[in-house]
This record gives structure tokens, sequence and C-alpha cells, in this order.
């Protein structure tokens, strides 16, 4: 399943997580403030580094909107191409 | 180095929790890490000195400040060392492993100097390690765990490829708590504050299958199942599905699975969450974890797809909220201390795999323990094998056992499957299963024929044939035909008839039976008024049934003015009147409406047609035998339905009923006699009465007519108690019919012959169903069916349900659940358990009060008892007794005692209040309700001397000066640290240790002052704090550390070394002499000295004292340790601890500070911590231990007949700190001969001097006594007789069976020495005057008055019969030493063929005594000199 990362597809993993449509989502939310628990962030963890993107928990946990994650998942997705 | 900075807001709720139990190991969190390939040992240990060092949460100690407030001080942790094991040579490696670390769990780390953590790596296969990590939850939480795992693999790989550590990259615990205080100050903080207030500001009540709480304990049980890989892909297949996450699914199932337990409608959980999420503590290893309330409302109806949304929708409201503290809600919603909570079970959910490498070689993660369970915990863990979810349910002992736990576990994975395999069905107790049980009374024997024409036959046929007895005046059954025939007329003529309601406002007599026979005939139904009721209740009734007319006496008219009334005898209508002519009723009218106070506390109306009236009268009359010849007792007012039973089966059996007169039930001998005269044959009684009755009859103080042939009894449980008494008195002659049956099923739906002599003692049924009526029994309700069955309720009321067609029946007929839990026997008779309603539940135990009640009245001195169950306003579950008993009232101990030997412990009711009479209602049943009634608040200057101390102390922690004795501190908003200062403050000012758990436990001062005085069973008695120490507080402190167990095995062999605690005292120094003789052994005694010269020559100057000599052979082996058996390690140096724990053959525990004076918590030091750090020493290799204890710590001959050879439970009879400690100490070694740990205890009586040489025990309490009362010329009686023993018998007899060629352990550890006659102090008193010394016997009372204070000898001895004048004036000393029966059989088998013997303690012993103490100038020399002293 590793496919290629791109932003709709970003959205529609998030959407998927919030019960939302994927122009619903918000990049400016916060994953706290959505309610997003850390077995959530491990499932799309799990999903995105599969799609090639070397990020960890941590990093993802410490960012405090979405547009930082996407930022980090861009950075980390370049470097390994 | 930083000074003492602030905990963060976790670590609070952790130090907190250590505070209640200081010792208790169970904040240790642990994980291991097995490795998979070959770890170099070294660099393994260097790595965990790394990141040991870098990680600022494990070098850390605790403190308090001034305010009592925690501190966390930043130093480097003292030396640690790696445990480093290699098990591959064990059988079982993994196994071995997982045991050292039990064990290691085991030892409670100490905050106050650390390390607050251990590390180990355990070698378990050739290229196989586990690297085991514990550490204090205070330091670390799960994540923090992980953080230095991740750290150690890093930094272990870097140094065995020999590259630079890189950084940590671990902030600051400074930037955790800065973060912390500044989300304190943020509006975010007032806003998830509004949050969770809202969402829990109405403190759901939270339901858990153990249905009560408990502090949590120092261990937990732990069930664990793996899911398989299938079950866990469809797991998270199912959720998917549901857009949920599987750890969602996991936590609807959990809900369903504690619904289907509890039947709570809503389940509150307890989730605990990292708390980390965009904080900075996302990498700081640290302890930041935070508890998340979870409430799920729920239905058996629910599925899984309803469940799993609307848990993840209720979860991710509160996740925002995730910072605001679980400890900090408690606070704001005052749900702290005693039994409140604020959620239930944990769902805790680890899904992450660390996937850790070391150096290259693999590693899983297991989880250990996850710290202290408060209740039950849900644990999830990925097995990290790619093979799925491993479940481990933990839970608290304290609340459940290991099977409770494993069936837990078993039903949450089997609903689990079943919710997978189809998340539509609902979750839910499938009804399928229901069992249902039918008894079938058969059919009538002959049709049931209308009431009106069977009476109308007698008239017609035997019309001069007596039909009613009142007060002298007799009713043919003609006269009242006719009479009852006028009324009828008199009520047609006012218009009444079929389809009305009569009611009718007379007292018991002929008149009433005529009046309700004359509404029949009208065609109307009657209904009787309770003539003693208020006039209000009465107005209201009457317009509930819509009475068309009051039928009354002249005198009582006036009280219905606002309804129709007709007065009796009516005012001569005369016959006139054509037209007005009654028309009888059909079979589906009404034939009367009965008033029963229903459950909610309003009467009910219950309408009865004539259909069921003849039923019922048709099967009762055949059932119980009657006879027209039988003469019947009306006992029953009207407006009882027993009153239907007593005048319908009498009249339609054409039998005479003998209606009773008031004064009758004056009193049961003369109730009896009227009886007799009146030639009564059937007796229709109220248990209640019967009760009475039974207990007359078998005690000989009334005596059972002859001519009553049947009693019949019905309105409440017959008593097992009662019932013996009856059958014992009476025999089984005469019939006595149990009956059964609610006003709904026309009086009597079941009957029981309980005369008959099958019936086993104890078993009281209530039956079979009478012809034509069914009970069914449907999850162990009765249900009750037929036509009998009354019309239903008028005015129809909300709970009319209970008649309902019975849709678990076949055709679903209609019936009525009585309410009532029943059970049927192997003989197929009904037994009566309880009212569903009145069941309480306690410590996960549905209780019958019947059952505790029953077991009450088996004592000889409980006349009557009511048990209700009582929820205080803070949670806590209590039962309370209410006893009336005959005088003197039986202490409350005792009565608990009593049903300790009858019941489950949860069933003791924690309260026993006496009372005059228990209060009744107006059916003359008890009034639960009004027992259970809360206890009025008294003012706060109120309360006793130390209730005042307690509130005085809370008055200061929580600033107010309105704390009253009975107020629950938490509702006052007391805060677990505040409940900590006040443990401490009041541990202070009375002087005595107390624990924090005990505030928790004990939240009104009221409630504490019971606790630590020792009557919490409410008798009133208040002992002065110093003097009595709770029981159940001794019992608390006196667990054995569970690391005290079995360590190697050791070879039985001739004791090369053997210790001796003691030797300086009195026993001791005759242990040390034998000792010494006996054996060629070492003996090392324990001596408290300032140092090893002090030591020596205490023993010697001992040795001297008591006219020892020691050989020089003997002298040799004695070795002699300065040590103070009273401070941790006894006082000895580590290194000597050590090779004493190696070296020891045998332990010879003797030393004990004697005190009569002293407290518990001023001996416990020396005589019972003194005994735990033997135990522990001894345990190194096995060793004996042999435990010089006292018949002092058994019960008074008051509380048990027979001192037996065994360990003794805590009794009541623990008056005085001296006998507190040594029971104490027996307990410990109790637990320690459980866990197989060589252990014997001796129970020594009085010891006297040795018979040898005549010398004695001058600091005996006796001789103080006697050198008190000779010169003074008085002797106190003191007690009967006593175990008197001589120390060298005593010494020898010890010796031998310690060491001797027996095993002693094979015999059972404990030892009674009491082999000889006991000696009666009357006797002693005899030897004394003969003596010639010229002594008076005197009360002690007096006796201590007349002795001159100065008499120095006696200061001890008179200061000690002051302080227990104090616990018991009347009592006195008896009550402290009078012992049953002391058996010693042990002690005698033991010394069979040894050789070793006592002369008989006789004048002649005694005078040697006297001679001695006469020498000795102990006792002045007597006049005249003695003429048999030379002998």
């Amino acid at each position: 399943m590793p496919e290629h990362l791109t932003l709709d597809g970003f959205r529609a993993d998030l959407a998927e997580c919030l019960f939302l449509e994927p122009d619903e989502v918000d990049l400016e939310d916060g994953p706290f403030d959505t309610g997003m628990d850390s077995l959530r962030i491990a499932t799309l963890l799990e999903r995105w580094r599969a799609a090639g993107a070397d990020v960890t928990f941590v990093e993802l946990a410490e960012r405090t909107t979405f547009a930082q994650w996407w930022q980090l998942l861009s950075d980390r997705r370049e470097q390994r191409i | 180095m930083t000074e003492g900075q602030p905990l963060l807001a976790a670590q609070e709720g952790i130090w907190a929790g250590q505070q209640l139990d200081m010792d208790s190991p169970a904040y240790n969190t642990a994980e291991y890490l097995r490795i998979s390939g070959p770890v170099d040992p070294a660099v393994f240990d260097r790595a965990l000195h790394h990141v040991v060092a870098e990680t600022e949460a494990l070098n850390v100690t605790f403190g308090t400040d001034d305010t009592g407030r925690p501190r966390q001080t930043l130093a480097p942790a003292r030396t640690w060392h790696t445990h480093m094991a290699d098990l591959t040579a064990e059988r079982d490696p993994h196994a071995a492993a997982l045991a050292w670390m039990d064990r290691d769990m085991g030892h409670p780390a100490d905050l106050t100097r650390g390390p607050v953590f251990g590390h180990a790596l355990l070698r378990t296969g050739p290229e196989e390690y586990l690297w085991y990590h514990r550490v204090h939850h205070i330091a670390l939480d799960g994540f923090g765990l992980s953080l230095v795992a991740r750290r150690v693999a890093q930094v272990y790989t870097a140094l065995m490829a020999g590259e630079p550590v890189p950084d940590s990259g671990f902030g600051t615990l400074e930037s955790v708590l800065t973060e912390e205080s500044a989300y304190r100050e943020s509006t975010r903080y007032a806003e998830d504050r509004v949050h969770w207030t809202g969402r829990y500001g109405d403190r759901p009540p939270v339901a858990t299958p153990a249905g009560r709480s408990a502090l949590p304990a120092r261990t937990f049980h732990r069930h664990v199942t793996d899911l398989d890989r299938a079950t866990s892909d469809r797991l998270r297949t199912v959720a998917r599905g549901l857009k949920v996450t599987w750890s969602e699914v996991l936590l609807a199932v959990t809900v369903a699975h504690l619904h289907r337990l509890t039947g709570a409608r809503e389940i509150v959980l307890s989730l605990p969450v990292m708390g980390r999420l965009g904080s900075a503590s996302l990498r700081v290893p640290a302890m930041v974890r935070n508890v998340l309330p979870l409430r799920v409302p729920v239905t058996s109806a629910d599925s899984l797809r309803a469940l799993a949304p609307q848990v993840s929708r209720e979860l991710r409201a509160g996740l925002p909220h995730q910072r605001y503290r679980y400890e900090q809600l408690r606070r704001d919603l005052r749900l702290v201390g005693g039994e409140r909570r604020l959620s239930g079970p944990g769902v805790n959910i680890m899904p992450f795999e660390y996937g850790l490498k070391f150096a290259g070689h693999p590693s899983t993660v297991h989880n250990v323990s996850a710290g202290p369970v408060d209740d039950l915990a849900v644990n999830v863990y990925d097995r990290g094998d790619g093979t799925g979810l491993r479940v481990a349910v933990d839970t608290n002992p304290d609340l459940y056992t290991r099977a409770e736990t494993a069936a837990f576990q078993e039903g949450l994975l089997a609903l689990l499957t079943q919710a997978l395999t189809d998340p539509d069905r609902p979750l839910g107790r499938a009804r399928a299963h229901r069992d249902i049980l039918v008894l079938d009374g058969g059919p009538l024997p002959a049709p049931a024929r209308p009431v009106l024409s069977v009476i109308a036959g007698h008239a017609a046929r035997r019309g001069g044939a007596p039909a009613v007895e009142h007060d002298g005046r007799v009713l043919t059954y003609a006269q009242l035909f006719g009479a009852a025939k006028d009324v009828a007329r008199a009520l047609a003529v006012r218009g009444v008839g079929r389809g009305d309601v009569v009611a009718v406002a007379l007292p018991r007599g002929a008149d009433a039976v005529t009046a309700v026979l004359g509404v029949l005939m009208s065609g109307a139904a009657y209904c009787p008024l309770d003539l003693g009721a208020p006039a209000e209740r009465g107005a209201r009734l009457l317009d509930g049934a819509a009475a068309s007319l009051v039928l009354t006496t002249g005198d009582l008219a006036a009280r219905f003015t606002e309804h129709p009334v007709l007065a009796l005898p009516s005012p001569g209508t005369g016959d006139a009147r054509p037209g007005a002519a009654p028309v009888s009723p059909g079979p589906a009218d009404l034939a009367y409406v009965l008033h029963t106070s229903g459950s909610t506390g309003h009467p009910k109306g219950v309408a009865v047609g004539h259909s069921a009236l003849a039923h019922f009268v048709t099967a009762a009359a055949h059932r119980y035998g009657l006879r027209r010849e039988d003469r019947v007792l009306q006992f029953a007012p009207p407006h009882f339905d027993a009153s239907v039973e007593e005048i319908f089966l009498t009249l339609c059996s054409g039998a005479t009923l003998v209606v009773r007169t008031d004064d009758m039930t004056d009193s049961v001998p003369s109730f009896l006699d009227t009886c007799a005269r009146l030639r009564v044959s059937v007796l229709d009684l109220p248990t209640a009465y019967w009760h009475e009755v039974a207990y007359a009859v078998s005690t000989g103080a009334a005596a059972l007519p002859e001519c009553v042939r049947t009693v019949v009894i019905g309105g409440e449980a017959a008593l097992p108690e009662r019932v013996e008494r009856w059958r014992k008195a009476v025999g089984t002659s005469v019939a006595l019919l149990n009956t059964y049956g609610p006003t709904e099923a026309t009086v009597v739906a079941t009957v029981a012959d309980l005369h008959d002599p099958g019936l086993a003692t104890g078993d009281v049924p209530i039956g079979l169903p009478l012809p034509g009526t069914r009970a069914a029994v449907l999850d162990g309700e009765l249900y009750l069916l037929g036509p009998a069955l009354a019309d239903g309720y008028r005015p129809d009321v909300p709970d009319g349900a209970r008649f309902a067609p019975l849709t678990a029946l076949p055709d679903a007929p209609r019936a009525y659940r009585t309410g009532d839990l029943v059970r049927v026997g192997e003989d197929g008779r009904l037994r009566h358990l309880g009212r569903a309603d009145s069941e309480f539940k306690i410590s996960g135990l549905r209780v019958q009060p019947a059952e505790i009640e029953n077991a009450l009245l088996d004592h000889p001195r409980v006349k009557e008892a009511a048990v209700v169950g009582e929820i205080l306003p803070d949670g806590t579950r209590r039962l309370v007794a209410h006893l009336v008993a005959s005088a003197p009232a039986p202490p409350a101990t005792e009565v608990r005692d009593h049903l300790r030997a009858r019941l489950p412990a949860a069933m003791i009711p924690s309260a026993v209040e006496f009372t005059d009479r228990l209060p009744r209602t107006r059916s003359g049943k008890i009034d639960r309700a009004a027992l259970a009634g809360p206890p009025e608040r008294r003012a706060p200057s109120a309360g006793s001397p130390l209730e005042r101390t307690i509130t005085g102390v809370w008055g200061q922690l929580l600033g107010t000066d309105d704390v009253a004795p009975d107020d629950d501190v938490f509702d006052l908003g007391a805060q677990s640290l505040q409940a900590i200062q006040a443990a401490n403050r009041l541990g202070i000012a009375l002087g005595r240790d107390l624990k924090v758990a005990w505030v928790f436990q004990h939240p009104t001062a009221a409630a504490l002052a019971r606790f630590l005085t020792g009557t919490d069973a409410g008798t009133g008695e208040e002992a002065p704090p110093s003097a009595v120490l709770p029981p159940t507080a001794l019992l608390a402190d006196t667990t054995l550390d569970s690391g005290i167990r079995p360590g190697t095995g050791r070879v039985r062999r001739a004791p090369r070394r053997v210790l001796l605690t003691g030797a300086t005292g009195f026993v001791g120094t005759h242990l040390l002499a034998r000792l010494l003789t006996a054996t060629d052994a070492e003996i090392v005694c324990t001596v408290r000295a300032a140092d090893a010269a002090e030591a020596a020559d205490r023993v010697h100057e001992a040795l001297t004292a008591h006219g020892i000599a020691l050989d020089e052979g003997a002298a040799a082996r004695l070795t002699v340790l300065p040590a103070d058996l009273a401070r941790p390690g006894l006082g000895l140096s580590h290194e000597t601890l050590s090779e004493l724990a190696a070296t020891t053959d045998a332990v010879f525990h003797n030393a004990a500070t004697v005190s009569i004076m002293r407290d518990y918590a001023t001996l416990r030091a020396a005589n019972t911590d003194s005994t735990r750090q033997l135990l522990r020493l001894a345990a190194v290799n096995t060793t004996p231990l042999h435990y010089v204890s006292t018949l002092s710590v058994a019960p008074p001959t008051s509380l048990a007949p027979e001192v037996p050879e065994e360990f003794l439970p805590l009794h009541g009879g623990l008056l005085h700190g001296y006998q507190q400690s040594k029971w104490a100490s027996e307990r410990l070694l109790e637990q320690a001969a459980e866990r197989g740990l060589p252990v014997s205890v001796h129970r020594l009586g009085r010891v006297v001097g040795p018979a040898a040489t005549g010398r004695v025990n001058e600091r005996d309490f006796l001789w103080g006594v006697l050198r008190a009362g000779i010169p003074a010329g008085i002797v106190p009686d003191l007690f009967e007789d006593e175990v008197w023993t001589p120390v060298d018998f005593v010494a020898a007899s010890l010796v031998h069976l310690c060491l001797g060629q027996g095993d002693p352990m094979a015999t059972g550890p404990v030892f009674n020495h009491a082999t000889l006659p006991r000696v009666r102090l009357a006797d002693v008193y005899d030897w004394v005057r003969a003596y010639g010394y010229p002594v008076r016997t005197v009360p002690l009372a007096r006796w201590r008055e007349s002795l001159p204070r100065s008499a120095d000898a006696a200061a001890t001895t008179l200061a000690f019969f002051d302080s227990t004048a104090r616990d018991s004036s009347t009592a006195g000393a008896t009550a402290d030493l009078g012992l049953g029966r002391v058996r010693s059989d042990r002690v005698r088998a033991g010394l069979d063929g040894s050789g070793i013997t006592c002369p008989p303690i006789d004048r002649s012993l005694f005078f040697r005594h006297l001679d001695h103490s006469v020498r000795a100038g102990l006792l002045p020399v007597p006049t005249p000199r003695p003429e048999v002293s030379a002998k």
C-alpha cells in the first residue's frame, strides 16, 4: 500500500479519522483539539511511513497543527526521493 | 543540584497514593524487553548507567516541606548495580526470570533515599536476554519508560559500534513544570474545567462488578489471554467498518460486558491517557499520565454498531480536555474519600510496539506491572511479534478473587468474539437462556361455588348452628344470614348495589361480619377501613375506592361527614320499600377492595372479584382441612386480608368464627388461656405474633391448649429458630401451616406443613401452591397465576404492570409478579428468600437481611433482630443490626463473633445497635424504613473528647470551626493532601500510629473515633485512646511483608549455632542455661547495650541474679552481641545480619518488653517489629524460629470456652498493649507458617520460680501483689485459678520441643505450656496464711483503696489496676485473666518419654518460694514462725 503521499491523500486520511469530508479538514486545526488520540496518530503514522515518509510518533505528536504535519511529511518525503 | 522543587501534578497524585500505605510496593511499574541475540553485559551495564545519569526523573528523592507538601530533590542516584544473572542452567530459564522479577517487584522503593528504579539483565538462552526495568510510578509513566528504553537501545548500539553516543534529546523536568504552571494559568485550563465539571456535575453512580470500592492493594491479580491473529485482524477490520479505532471497539465491548454484569444503565470507565500531545513532555521521561473518565449510557439492546460510535464520540469530546487533572476534577466534584468515585474499571490500551534493536538485535517489550489497581483494569498490549494482541485483566485482590478475574476476562472475550462476528446483535443478556420453573397446585377438589350461596346453604340446612361468637354473644347461621339480609336491604334502599363499593368502618366483631355479608348480598363490594388510621388516610382511601357509602356505627358516623353514611344497627327501615330488593352478585363482580401498603408507601386498593374469592375459599378450606365442628379464632381486624380467610373459610365450612376481644392479646399466656376457654380449634395468627407464642410456649411460660389442632400462620417469613422451638415444645401432632400470599393473589397462594417430621432443622418452606393456583419462578422471582388472582388495583396505579402476561410461558397467561425471591428445594417445595427490593449488595455479595437476622436469632440472648442496609453519604455501604436482647445484652463483639461462625465476612453488620423495641408498621411488620433513617447531625461542639480532637484537627486544616462529629470531611472539601496532614497531626495528638488510609476509610470524626477505639459496633463505650488499640488496626498492622518467604533449603542437623533474644530476662536466663546444657551449640545472645563489654556484663549479672552458674565449657560457648531489637536491622550491622542469617541453626525469640501499662504503639517496635525482623533473617536460610509467647494472647473464657493450640483470630479480649503486641507477633508467625517457614510458638502461663531452688520472679505481677498486700494484711480477690509453670521446667520443655528428636513442625506450630493442674488463688492465699501471714481476702476495689499508695513494691501494680478499672469498672482484672480450658495436648505429646517432669505446685513448693522471699528481704519475717517451713 505504499502509495505516493499527496496533500489530497493526506486530507482524506485525516478526514477518515475525524469523521469529516476531505474538504472540511481545516489544516490550521490541531490534532489535540480535534480529539485525535495516540492510537489514531499511530495508525496514520503507520500509513504514512508505508507511503515513504520517515517520521516518528514524537515528531507528529509535538506539532500543533495539521499544516505543520503536512510540512513535516513533505520535507521527509522529499529527503527520500 | 536543585533544592526541593515541586512535584508535577501527576506525581503528587502518586505521592499521595503512596502515603496511604508507605510500605506498599504497588507503585512499582516494570517491563522487560526480550532481546533476541547476543548481548555484551558489561557494555549494557555502561549503557544503563549512561542513560540513568542523563534522565533527571531517575535522579530524584522526595521529602516534605514544613507544611507537609511533597518536594523533590534532583540529586544523582545513590550507587546502584544492574542485577546480572545467567539463568540458562535453570530448568525453565524464562520462568526463573519471571520469578526473580516477581520477587524484585515486592520490594517497596524508598522515595526519601532512592533509587526509585532497578535494572536487571537476565540471560535466558544462549542468545536471549531479558532486560528488566523497574521504576516507581512517581518517576516515570508508560511513555516515559518507552523513552528510556529507546535511549538505552540507542546508547548500547553506539557503544557496541564504538561510535560516539548521540545526544539524548531529552528535555528537562523544569520545562514540563513550567508548561504545567502555564497551563494552570491559561484560559484553556478554565475551559477544560468547565467541560469536565459540566459533564460530570451530576456525579454519576459508578457501577463495578464488585459493587464496592477499596483502597489499592499491594498486589493485583492478573489474568492474561492472547487474542489470536485472526481475532486481532477481525478487530481492526470491524473497527474500520464502523469508522472507529479498534481501541474504541474494545471500550464498547467492555462497557457492554460491565452492563451485563451490573445491570447499570450507564458505565463510567477510567481511561489512562498519555497527556503529552503538543507538549514539551513528549521528549521528557517523566510522570505526566492522566486519567479520563468516560461515561457511556448503555442498554442490553445495544449492538456494537450502536455502541462503538457512541463511545468514540464521547471519547473525542473529552480528549481535547485531557490535560485537566483527574485528581483536580475529583476535588472539584468533591469525590474524594470514603467510597466516592468518579469512574470505575480502567481500560488501558498500549498499542505501541517499541520495535527496538540492540546493536542490530531485535527485541519485544512485555509489561510486568502497570501500577496499583483500584478496582479492575483491562490492559491491551501489542504482542510485538505480529501475532496479535494480548489482553491482561488486572484486579484488586481486595475486591475480586482470581476466579472472578478469570471469569471477567473470559466473559469479556466471549462477548468480543460475538460482537466481532455479528456487530448488529444486541450485546445484552440473551433472553433465550432464562429458565422458568412452574409449580402447579393441581385442580380444585370441587367446583368453586360463590361464597354467599354456600353460606346460605348452611343457614338453610343448619340454621341453629353457631356461626359467630363474640364476647359471649352468639349468632347462629340463621340469625347471621337474616341480619346480613337486613343490611343488604338497607343498602338497596339507598340505591347501593352491583358495581358499587361500600366502605365498612366497623371494629372486629359480629357486626362487622354481618356488615360484610350484607354488603355482598346487596351485590356491592366491601372495602374495610382501618379505624386506627388517621382520618386523612381514611378519606383518601374512600375517595380512591370511589365508595358510595360508609357502613359504620352511630359513634363513628361523625368521622365521615363528607360521605353518605349508614349506621348500624340499621335504624329500623323495616322490610318495607318493595322494589328495592338486593340483587345477588355475579362471579365477575367485585367482592372486596382491600388496601395494602405498596412498596412506594402509598396504599393501593386491591380489587378482588367473587370468582377469585370463591376459588380461594374452596382451595384453602380443603387444604386446611376445616370441619364444621371447628372453632376458628378471628384474630385479624377486618382491614387485613387474613380476616377474609378467617371469615369466609369458617362460614363456608359451616364452622364457628370466634372473634377475639381486644384485651385477649395482653399477654401470650392469657391469650392461650382464653383460647382454651373458648375451645378454639383453629388458630389463624400473624407470623409476628406467632413468634411470640412460639417463644412463650418453648420456655414454658405458656402452654398451647389441647383443643387447638391447627395453627395457620402468615404475613411474614417464619423464623427457623422459632419453628424449631415450636416443634420441640409442641411436637408434630398439631398442624402448623405456613402460608404465603400477597393480597393480589387473594390472601394465600402457597402453603407448607411445618409439622412435617421430615423437614430438616432450619428449613422453613412456604410449600406448594393451593389447588387451582400455579407458581412460576423466573430469575429467582415468584410469579403467581390462576383464577384466584385479583382483578387489579382500584384505582389503577402506575405499578399495575405487576399484573401482566407472563410471556416466558406458552400462551402468555396473566400473572402477578410478587417481588419475592424464592428457591425451589429438591423436594419441589418453595422457600422464601426475601424481597427483591430489600436485597442489599455489599462487598459484591447479594445479601438478604433475613438471612443475617436468622443467624442473629440463633444467639440465645437475642430476642428480635432487624438488619438494614445503609448507604452513607460518602457512598459507603454498611449493614446495621438492630437488636432487642434479654438483659444483660451481649457485647457487640460477642454478637459479631457469633455471626462470624455462621456467615461470610461481608454479611457481618458493621454496627450493632441495641434497642428496647423494634419499630413496627401498622400491620405489625418490622418498619425497616424507620430503622434505615440517617443519624442526626450533632453540633460541632458535641462529641466525645476523641471526636473533638479529630474535628479540631480537621477544623484547623479546613479553616473552619464548623466541623461536626458526623460531618464527612470530604464533603466539606477536604483533599488528599489534607487527609495526609490530618493523619500526621492526629498521630501526634493521640500519640499513636495513625495510617492515612484510615482517614480515607472513615471520613467522619465519629466513624474514625469508633474505629480507633475499637467500638465500631456502636456500643457507645469509650476507652481512653492510649489504652486500647483498634483490633482492626492491629490486623492491618500485622501483615507480613510479602518478601519474607522460605529461602534456600537447609539441612537439618544438630544445632551448632543458636540465636537467643531476651537472655537477660527471667525466662531468658533459664532458657540460656538450658540451651547451653542441652546442646553443644554456640549460643548467641542479643542484648541491648552500648558495646560488647556492657552486653556481656548484663548477661552475667542476670545469670548471677537468678542463681545460675555456668561451667567453663558452657561459658565458652556463650557469645553476646550488643543489639537493639526495637531498631531496624535489630541494631546490627549488615554484615552481622548476613552472617547470622547464614550460620544460625535455630532462633529462639524470647525478648519482649513486658509492661501491662504501656500501649501497643510504644511496645510495637520491641515486641512485634522484632519478630518481623527476625523472621526476615530466619527466612534467608529457612532457619527454624521458636517464639516465646504468652497465654494472655488468648480470649477470656467469656469469649471462648477453650484455648486451642492453634493461632488465634483477632478477638475482643486483647485489651492491653502487651497482649496486643504478643498477639501481633503470633499473627506474623502464623503468616510465616502459612508460607512454609519453620516456626513454632510457645505460650506460657505465669512462670514462677524454679522448682529446684525456690527462687521467685521478683518482677512478676502476682509477687508484686503479695509484696504489697502481705505487710498490709489484705490480699485482693483477683481470679479463680491460673496456669503456673516453674521456669526450669518450662525452659527444659521448650528446648526439648524445639530441638529434640521429634519434628515440632510436624505436629503443628503452636504449643500451650499448660500441662500442670491449675493453681487456685484461694489455695495460694491459704498457703500464705498457713505460712504465718494473717491476710484477709478483700474485693479488688477495696484492696486498692485500703492499700497505702506509698507501698513502693506495688506502685506498678496499683497503676495497672487503675488503668483496668477505667476500662471496665465491674469486671476488673478478672476478665483479663480468666481463661477457658487450655489445651496442651501437643506439649504433653512432645514431652512424652523425654523424662522432663515437674513436681506439683503445692504448699511445700510455695513455702520454698516464700522462704526465699523472706531470705531475700522481699517479705517480712512471718509471726508466728511457720511450723512447717523446714520441711
